[in-house]
C-alpha cells in the first residue's frame, strides 16, 4: 500500500485520532457496562432497546468501510448505476423490517438465527446453516479487520499491522467490556460521526465546484458514467441487492437486534434505518464524480473518497474522512463480535456440548469467546493475503441460498425442512457454479433463484401445518438475574 | 440514455436532505426515548 510519504494525514495525527476515539470507545464500553447483570443484559442489553437507539445501531452497523470508500469506488468506475446499486443494500434492511417485529413476538426468548432454525426446521438445516452463517461471520469479520489495516494505512502511513492491530484490539476490548449495550450505544455515536462527516464533505465539495460544473465535466470527461443502460452496471445493481438481502436475512448481527429491541421497535428501526442508509453510498458516491472537475489524478481507485475530502476541506477533511472510516469499521466489528460469540456460544457450546450450562456459565463463555474471535481474526488478517477478503463475495451465494428458507419459515406454516434444506443446498452449489463459469456478478442472483425453486416445490408437496408455539422456547437458567 | 442535469442534481440533493435530516431524527427520537424512559 502507499508508503508515509503518499499517506493524506501526517502519521502523528493519526495516531493522536485513534487515541482519542479508542480512549472513548473503551470508556465507554466500561461505563454502560459496569452494571450489566446477567445473560440477556450482556448480550442482549436486556431485550429492551428503543427506537432510537435500535434505528442507530441497524444504520451504523450497515455503513461499513465499503460503504464509505468502495462506493466512492464504484461511482467513478460504473457512474450513476453504481452509486443507485450500492445504494440498494438498504432494501435488505427495508425488507427485514416485518420479520423484526415477526422474530421479536414469535420468539421472545431466542438468541441467535441459529435457534429459529433449528426449532423451525429441525437439526439438519440447523447444521446447514450454522457453516453457512459462521464462514459468511468470519469472512466479514477478516474483511473488516484487513480494511482497518489498509484504510489506516492509506489514509495515516500507520503501518498495515498497527492499524489493523489497533482496531480489532479496541473493538474487542469495548465489546468484551460492556457487552451489546456498549455495541448499540457507541453505534448510535458512530452513526452521528458518519453521517455528519458525510454532511461536511459533500456540502463543501458542492460549494467549492457546483453540482453543474461537476455534472458538466462527467459529460465531457466520463460520459459513460451517466451512462443508464450500462450493462454491467444494471446486473451489479440486481446481484448486489441479493447479496445483501441475503446477508441480512440469515446474519445473526441482523437477528440479535430483533431479540434486543423492545416490543413493537423492531419494524420501525429497520425501516428507519433502511431510508436512512440509502442515501448513504449515493452521496459519498457524488463526491467521487466531483474528480474530474476538480482534475484531480487518482493512483488508487478506493482512494478517490479521501482525496476529493482533502482537496476540498485540507487536513480538516482527511481528519473527517479518518473518523468516519474508523466510525464505520468499529460499528461493523463490534456488532459482528457480540453476534458471531452469541451464535457460538448458544448454537454450538450450548446446544452440543453443554446444553445445561446456566446463564452465568454461558455469559464466562461469551467472553471469552469474543476474545478467542478478536485473535483468530487478527490471525487471518495478519499475513494479509488478498483473497481473503474477497471470501466475502465469495459467500453471495451461500447467503442468497437462505432468504427464501428464513422467510417461508417465518411466515408460511406450510414450509417444511425438505424445501429448507434443497434451497440451501442447492442453492448455493448453484450460485458457486455460476460464479466460476459466468462471473461473481451473478452468484447470488442465481443462489436466490434456485432456493427459491426448491422452498416453493417444497411448499407445493408439503403438508405440513407448523404450530408457531413451538418457538417459544425457554431461556436457560438465571438468564434475566444473573447467577 | 444520459442522466441529464436536471435529474442528476434532484437525486443527488434529495439524498443529501435525508442525510442532513437523519442526525437530527436521531437526536430527537433519542431526547424522545429518554424521556418516556425507553432508551435501553
Amino acid at each position: 500500500m502507499n508508503a508515509v510519504n503518499d499517506a493524506i494525514l501526517d502519521p502523528l495525527i493519526g495516531w493522536f485520532i485513534l487515541a482519542a476515539f479508542s480512549a472513548l470507545w473503551i470508556f465507554l464500553g466500561w461505563f454502560w457496562g459496569r452494571r450489566s447483570e446477567g445473560l440477556d443484559d450482556y448480550v442482549l442489553a436486556g431485550r429492551r432497546v428503543g427506537l432510537a437507539l435500535g434505528t442507530a445501531t441497524a444504520m451504523a452497523t450497515w455503513v461499513t468501510s465499503n460503504t464509505t470508500m468502495a462506493a466512492p469506488q464504484l461511482a467513478l468506475q460504473m457512474g450513476a448505476w453504481g452509486m443507485l446499486g450500492y445504494s440498494l443494500g438498504a432494501v435488505g434492511l427495508l425488507l427485514f423490517a416485518p420479520l423484526a417485529g415477526r422474530i421479536r413476538r414469535l420468539m421472545p426468548h431466542g438468541y441467535t438465527s441459529g435457534d429459529f432454525v433449528r426449532l423451525r426446521y429441525g437439526r439438519t438445516a440447523w447444521r446447514i446453516f450454522l457453516v453457512i452463517s459462521l464462514c459468511y461471520s468470519l469472512g466479514w469479520l477478516v474483511s473488516m479487520g484487513m480494511a482497518g489495516g489498509v484504510l489506516i494505512n492509506a489514509l495515516t502511513g500507520i503501518p498495515y499491522h498497527y492499524g489493523m492491530t489497533v482496531i480489532l484490539v479496541i473493538c474487542v476490548g469495548y465489546t468484551l467490556l460492556g457487552g451489546f449495550r456498549a455495541v448499540i450505544g457507541t453505534d448510535f455515536i458512530q452513526a452521528l460521526l458518519i453521517l455528519v462527516g458525510l454532511v461536511v464533505i459533500a456540502v463543501l465539495a458542492i460549494g467549492t465546484v457546483g453540482i453543474g460544473p461537476i455534472h458538466s465535466a462527467v459529460l465531457e470527461r466520463r460520459p459513460e458514467l451517466l451512462n443508464l443502460l450500462l450493462p454491467a452496471g444494471i446486473m451489479f445493481l440486481f446481484n448486489n441487492l441479493l447479496f445483501g438481502i441475503g446477508e441480512i436475512f440469515h446474519s445473526n448481527v441482523w437477528w440479535s437486534r430483533a431479540f434486543s429491541f423492545r416490543p413493537g421497535v423492531g419494524a420501525k428501526a429497520y425501516t428507519l434505518a433502511g431510508l436512512f442508509w440509502a442515501p448513504i453510498p449515493i452521496v459519498a458516491g457524488f463526491v467521487a464524480l466531483a474528480v474530474p472537475a476538480l482534475d484531480l489524478n487518482i493512483p488508487a481507485a478506493d482512494m478517490v473518497g479521501p482525496m476529493v475530502a482533502a482537496t476540498v476541506l485540507g487536513t480538516t477533511g482527511a481528519v473527517l474522512v479518518l473518523i468516519m472510516v474508523f466510525s464505520a469499521l468499529s460499528s461493523s466489528l463490534d456488532s459482528l463480535l457480540a453476534a458471531t460469540s452469541i451464535l457460538v456460544v448458544e448454537d454450538i457450546y450450548r446446544r452440543h456440548l453443554r446444553p445445561e450450562a446456566s446463564a452465568a456459565q454461558l455469559r464466562r463463555v461469551t467472553a471469552i469467546v469474543i476474545v478467542g474471535l478478536g485473535v483468530l481474526t487478527w490471525l487471518l488478517c495478519a499475513p494479509r493475503i488478498a483473497t481473503l477478503a474477497e471470501l466475502l463475495y465469495f459467500t453471495g451465494a451461500f447467503v442468497a441460498s437462505t432468504i427464501w428458507p428464513v422467510a417461508a419459515g417465518l411466515f408460511l406454516k406450510r414450509a417444511g425442512a425438505a424445501g429448507a434444506i434443497a434451497g440451501m443446498l442447492l442453492g448455493s452449489a448453484a450460485g458457486i457454479a455460476s460464479y466460476f463459469i459466468i462471473g461473481f456478478y451473478v452468484a447470488a442472483l442465481v443462489g436466490a433463484a434456485v432456493s427459491m425453486s426448491c422452498v416453493l416445490c417444497g411448499l407445493l408437496v408439503s403438508r405440513l401445518e407448523f404450530d408457531w408455539q413451538a418457538l417459544g422456547e425457554a431461556e436457560p437458567r438465571g438468564a434475566e438475574a444473573g447467577a | 440514455m444520459t442522466l441529464g442535469m436536471a435529474p442528476f442534481a434532484a437525486l443527488i440533493y434529495f439524498a443529501l436532505a435525508i442525510v442532513i435530516a437523519a442526525p437530527a431524527v436521531l437526536i430527537w427520537m433519542w431526547l424522545r426515548d429518554r424521556r418516556k424512559g425507553e432508551l435501553w
